[in-house]
């Protein structure tokens, strides 16, 4: 990935703008650019730092030796990822830069990265970089911040856009109920931990926003397993509303809930319903979340 | 970061807590958790460590620790997981992030363990050496097996995969050998595997006739394209399948042993061998039973595994561990856990013909788990375990003590001693199916989980426990007793800065030492 430095490179931003050359326009055009790099950058990073070049050719990082593509920086904000690093404000840390030789020591940027050591302090290797602060004060400022929120967004939207690529629904409902597909007393006495311990909701859709309609009964699949490969997996109680993006077994699914019987389930009115599942850490979320769903499904329809 | 007034009440906790002086110098004990991550509150349970041989200083931990300070129920929030690596011997570590994983999994990986190899290059001055690793993977949905290497784990490089398995498997154990040798074979590689557990109720059986204890073996793990074979290992049928743990256990003579739970209920402790490495025609054969002549010998039979919990920790059938005798390959130990509801009871085991015949149990353990076995040049065996003694969780390292290599110096060696109540679970197992601990020399390392309140009373203090510099903190914590708040500013335990400004909560933390055999 590139790296960005549009004030470094007035003259090729001016190219880029299509030969405009009043200063308030190259201006103008290079901030374009630069938020548009942030939010690029942003798209693909966990961890996005502020700060300043400390030393170049250095590094912090005994697991690292110094080289032309790293550099130490004093942290002054992190923009993402602060709950990777933490409060990293003040510290110095290791930047494994993008392209090696193109960072001036006292400088300050934005460094977009990934985390890649945590010991005596961090360092991140670079998706991207942009060095020196955006022009136009206050408002350019701000919108830098803004472009850069924008591909955090899309960076944490990422898995959700996964599930929503395999979903067979997607709805706001409440759980009326649930239980599990197997009597827990046979399962208790060797709970394996690569046991799903399969439970199935009854959910009513309240809103559908693909594949099904208000007032239906879905019956949705769930692991209830507390064991560190289930943990995160989503977990439906009676009486919780909840966004679900849900998908019908895969072939392999379907052998796993063939011993439960679980392949189709009678309703209320004795029709045979194939149930759905729901895997993912993102495959149920807060019903508030059902704007930017929507939106994230109007954008894959583009 | 002590504070010298709580050393009066220190030294009366440790007489309390039964803390005592091995005859060993140099000892160490370490929370692993980097000073960077001081703000971190996961579950780091489950520890494996891998001590590489070439050069003792250099070492890796794997847990159950997300890329986040929080883990669950935050989900992955990078593409890699982090390993632990030392490059001092165990004195200070860093979080490296080089296991695959996927943005949105939901954990880092499920079990994984590691072993070091072989030297890259027969230059000394090289000091690479292959770092070998077993993973059930996040990296798709199917948590498939991941066989992993790197040429170097101190380097940027993620590790890579060079085989995958999918299907029902569960808890991969990890050994090799370097068998070393200009043009010979070299990094034999052994992995457990239980290979097709059983449906959920079962029957339906997976693994043909239940048989699930299975090893993945590989003649030459260091080639560009290591070529692995399934050896399904148990010669009786199973009602379901076989126990969570197979264990292997090489030595440079070419014998192989592995041990694993044949059945779940009532189950066996069957010890199989193979004398060249596993390459024969009837791979793992080589030991019949004297009862049955079935190939594997049964150890225990009859026996009632745990379940259920115990000091918050889900017991099962995972608590094997085999070790052979580095100057005689006929002298092999074994240890497990059996139990039943809510309680396990360690014993361990010895043979000294090549695992035909076993003696009676040499300790037994009751309320323990994770038990470790590993032995030292000299013929020492050393053995960890954690027990839970008054809604508190011992961990501790014992040794033998006689020159048969038959008797136990229980308790032994105190490493911590802390609440089992607290913190409250996050997800299981709390501390793990297992622990680690490996001989190098005449020096145990090992990795064990347990609650990090920094508590004065809970871990050897300096000068009076044979750990010179008492129990290590690289993240940043201040000293006392949990009550001891009243009056102090800030109180005692873990802080995310350096000023003790943002406290942070008490969780699992991996706890590394080096303990040297006694003399």
């Amino acid at each position: 990935m590139s790296r960005c430095r549009p004030f470094g490179r007035l003259f090729n931003s001016l190219v880029a703008c299509g030969g405009i050359t009043i200063i308030l326009g190259a201006m103008y055009c290079a901030d374009a650019q630069s938020q548009a790099a942030a939010t690029l950058f942003a798209s693909q990073s966990a961890v996005v730092l502020t700060g300043t070049v400390v030393r170049i050719r250095a590094s912090e990082e005994p697991l690292l030796p110094a080289n032309d593509s790293t550099i130490v920086i004093k942290v002054a904000n992190v923009l993402s990822g602060r709950d990777i690093v933490g409060d990293q404000s003040g510290r110095l840390a290791t930047v494994v830069l993008a392209k090696a030789g193109t960072v001036k020591a006292h400088s300050t940027g934005t460094f977009f990265g990934n985390p890649r050591f945590v010991g005596k302090t961090i360092t991140i290797t670079d998706v991207g970089e942009i060095v020196s602060p955006p022009s136009g004060g206050f408002a350019a400022a701000t919108a830098f911040v803004g472009a850069v929120s924008i591909g955090t967004q899309q960076y944490h939207d990422a898995p959700i856009r996964a599930r929503l690529d395999i979903a067979n629904l997607v709805f706001t409902g409440t759980v009326e109920s649930e239980h599990a597909l197997v009597d827990a007393q046979s399962t208790a006495r060797q709970a394996q931990d690569s046991n799903p311990e399969w439970h199935v909701a009854t959910v009513r859709v309240a809103t559908s926003l693909r594949g099904s309609r208000s007032g239906q009964v879905i019956f949705v699949i769930f692991s209830s397993s507390r064991s560190v490969g289930f943990i995160n997996k989503p977990k439906l109680v009676s009486g919780e509303s909840a966004l679900i993006i849900a998908h019908a077994p895969s072939a392999e699914e379907q052998a796993e809930l063939q011993p439960f019987g679980a392949l189709t389930i009678q309703d209320q009115k004795g029709t045979q319903q194939i149930p759905e599942l729901v895997t993912s850490p993102y495959d149920v979320l807060p019903p508030d979340s059902s704007a930017r769903v929507l939106q994230l499904l109007k954008m894959e329809l583009k | 970061m002590r504070a010298p007034r709580v050393l009066a009440a220190v030294v009366a906790a440790l007489a309390m807590f039964g803390f005592r002086m091995p005859c060993i110098a140099e000892n160490r004990l370490v929370d692993i958790i980097p000073v960077a991550r001081s703000g971190e509150t996961n579950q780091d349970s489950e520890p494996t460590i891998a001590v590489d041989p070439q050069n003792p200083l250099h070492m890796v931990v794997s847990a159950f620790t997300w890329d986040n300070l929080a883990g669950p129920p935050k989900s992955m929030l990078t593409a890699t997981a982090p390993l632990y690596i030392s490059l001092d011997g165990g004195e200070t570590w860093t979080l490296s992030y080089v296991i695959p994983s996927a943005v949105g999994a939901g954990y880092p990986t499920r079990d994984i363990t590691l072993a070091f190899g072989s030297p890259l290059s027969a230059k000394p001055s090289d000091g690479r050496t292959w770092l070998y690793a077993a993973a059930l993977s996040s990296t798709t949905a199917a948590t498939p097996l991941v066989i992993m290497r790197s040429s170097n784990v101190f380097s940027a490089a993620q590790l890579t995969p060079v085989d995958t398995r999918t299907g029902r498997i569960d808890q991969p154990h990890t050994a090799v050998l370097n068998a070393g040798g200009s043009g010979a074979p070299s990094d034999r590689l052994f992995i457990g595997i239980n290979n097709g557990y059983g449906g959920d109720p079962c029957p339906p059986v997976v693994a043909p006739n239940g048989r699930s204890a299975t090893l993945e073996v590989t003649q030459d793990a260091a080639v560009q394209t290591p070529t692995f074979a399934l050896r399904a290992i148990d010669s009786r049928n199973a009602d379901c399948q076989d126990g969570y743990a197979e264990v292997p256990a090489v030595h440079p003579d070419g014998t192989v042993y592995a041990a694993f739970f044949h059945n779940l209920d009532p189950a066996k402790l069957v010890v199989v061998r193979d004398d060249a490495f596993g390459t024969g025609t009837q791979p793992f054969g080589a030991l019949t039973d004297v009862s049955d002549h079935l190939s594997g010998q049964v150890v225990a039979d009859g026996l009632t595994l745990p379940w259920g919990f115990m000091g918050q920790n889900r017991l099962g059938a995972s608590n094997i561990s085999i070790a052979v005798d580095p100057r005689d390959s006929s002298r092999v130990y074994v240890a497990w856990g059996d139990g039943g509801a809510d309680t396990e009871t360690l014993h361990v085991r010895r043979s000294t013909d090549r695992g035909q015949h076993w003696s009676a149990d040499l300790i037994t353990i009751q309320n323990a788990l994770n038990p470790e076995i590993a032995i030292a040049r000299s013929g020492t065996i050393g053995m960890l375990y954690q027990r839970v003694v008054s809604a508190r969780w011992e961990t501790r390292l014992v040794f033998t003590s006689d020159a048969d290599a038959s008797i136990f110096d229980i308790p032994g060696v105190l490493l911590a001693n802390t609440d089992a109540t607290r913190p409250l679970i996050a997800f299981d197992p709390y501390l793990g199916d297992y622990a680690s601990l490996v001989a190098i020399g005449s020096s145990f390392f090992g990795v064990f989980c347990a609650n990090n309140f920094p508590d004065p009373n809970s871990f050897p203090q300096p000068s009076s426990t044979g750990f010179p510099k008492g129990v290590l903190y690289q993240r940043y914590a201040i000293w006392g007793a949990p009550n001891q708040a009243v009056g102090q500013a800030p109180p005692p335990g873990l802080y995310a800065d350096a000023d003790h400004k943002v406290p942070v909560p008490s969780s699992i933390d991996p706890f590394f030492f080096e303990v040297d055999a006694p003399r």
